[in-house]
């Protein structure tokens, strides 16, 4: 018997992780009916715990039990918070001793090392609730697109994304995503995380912030947070 | 980089292409390259049975979107998380 002793429970309805040390046990729960695949907390998370899992799948076949949007390794995760804080759907939650811990409590929120997330909420399709914080246009890269595929409208949790119909007549050209609504995007990335070939492109143009944060800490996550996309990650790779 | 298990029940698999047709990368990769073989498909027909093709080497791999799944007039095909190690 080692410690930490790792336990998964997977339901259609959440994904609970129990991490049990020994004096004390947490817990992430992830709300998969709230969660849309948009990779915010894989974005920001400092150490890697969280990365890209099959998106598009499992927002196409929500009900297949197995099939998770986010790999979550539990022993890379240093339970900072910072994916509770910043996920827009609110759909992660914390768990020390069996008790939930509120936002505020979070460490790196009561001692200041991040700053104020100052967001507003909107309502979305299928009463979704989100928190935007951030501002951002989405970049199609036309030639990039496999044509059809749909991924991103079938992940937008706002709906501002259509894939056009086929035109009438073979010599009339037509986009292959259209970007409906600027107005009614979060900025989530989930179209971005979704794409399987990287033609869409969230670029964060603002963070909406406040109050003191650590010179350290947040800057370089800011940049992680803006830059890190997972189809230019794979060519870095290489 | 990850790699998602495509599973493919042989007994229903007819073999009609349409997985091979409307996967995202394997069209990406016909556009560059103008064929499909081992090296570059994710999923291709042989002898009558849609085989996913799997290597650690490879440029390309399963992106786990689940545009096959859902084209699958059959409904033979599955998609596994795999958990990296």
């Amino acid at each position: 018997m080692s410690f930490p002793k790792i336990s998964r429970d997977i339901t259609k309805e959440i994904e609970k992780i129990k991490v049990q040390f020994l004096i004390e046990n947490l817990e992430l729960i992830l709300n998969r009916e709230k969660c849309v695949g948009c990779g915010t907390c894989a974005r920001v998370c400092p150490k890697d715990a969280i990365s890209r899992g099959p998106v598009g799948m499992s927002r196409r076949f929500p009900a297949t039990e197995d099939i998770i949007p986010e790999l979550y390794d539990p022993k890379l995760c240093v339970f900072c918070g910072t994916c509770v804080v910043c996920c827009p759907f609110g759909a992660l939650t914390m768990k020390k001793d069996g008790e939930i811990i509120n936002l505020a409590d979070i460490p790196l929120v009561a001692q200041k090392v991040m700053p104020k997330l100052e967001f507003e909420t909107k309502k979305l399709l299928n009463d979704r609730i989100a928190k935007q914080w951030a501002k951002a246009t989405v970049k199609v890269i036309d030639e990039e697109c496999a044509k059809g595929c749909g991924s991103c409208a079938e992940v937008c949790p706002s709906g501002s994304i259509e894939i056009a119909k086929r035109p009438e007549h073979g010599w009339e050209m037509s986009k292959n995503v259209e970007i409906v609504d600027e107005d009614a995007c979060v900025a989530c990335g989930a179209c971005d995380n979704a794409c399987p070939t990287g033609a869409l492109i969230l670029e964060i143009t603002e963070v909406h912030t406040s109050g003191e944060f650590e010179e350290r800490y947040w800057p370089p996550l800011l940049e992680r947070l803006k830059t890190l996309r997972w189809s230019k990650k794979e060519e870095a790779a290489e | 980089m990850q790699i998602y298990e495509l599973k493919i029940n042989k007994n229903t698999c007819t073999g009609c292409n349409a997985c091979v047709v409307s996967c995202p990368i394997n069209f990406n990769e016909l556009r560059k390259q103008s064929f499909l073989n081992d090296s570059n498909a994710v999923i291709l027909v042989k002898n009558g049975i849609a085989i996913p093709i799997y290597d650690d080497k490879r440029e390309v791999n399963c992106d786990g979107c689940g545009v096959c799944v859902k084209f699958c007039p059959q409904v033979a095909i599955r998609i596994i998380n795999v958990e990296k190690e």
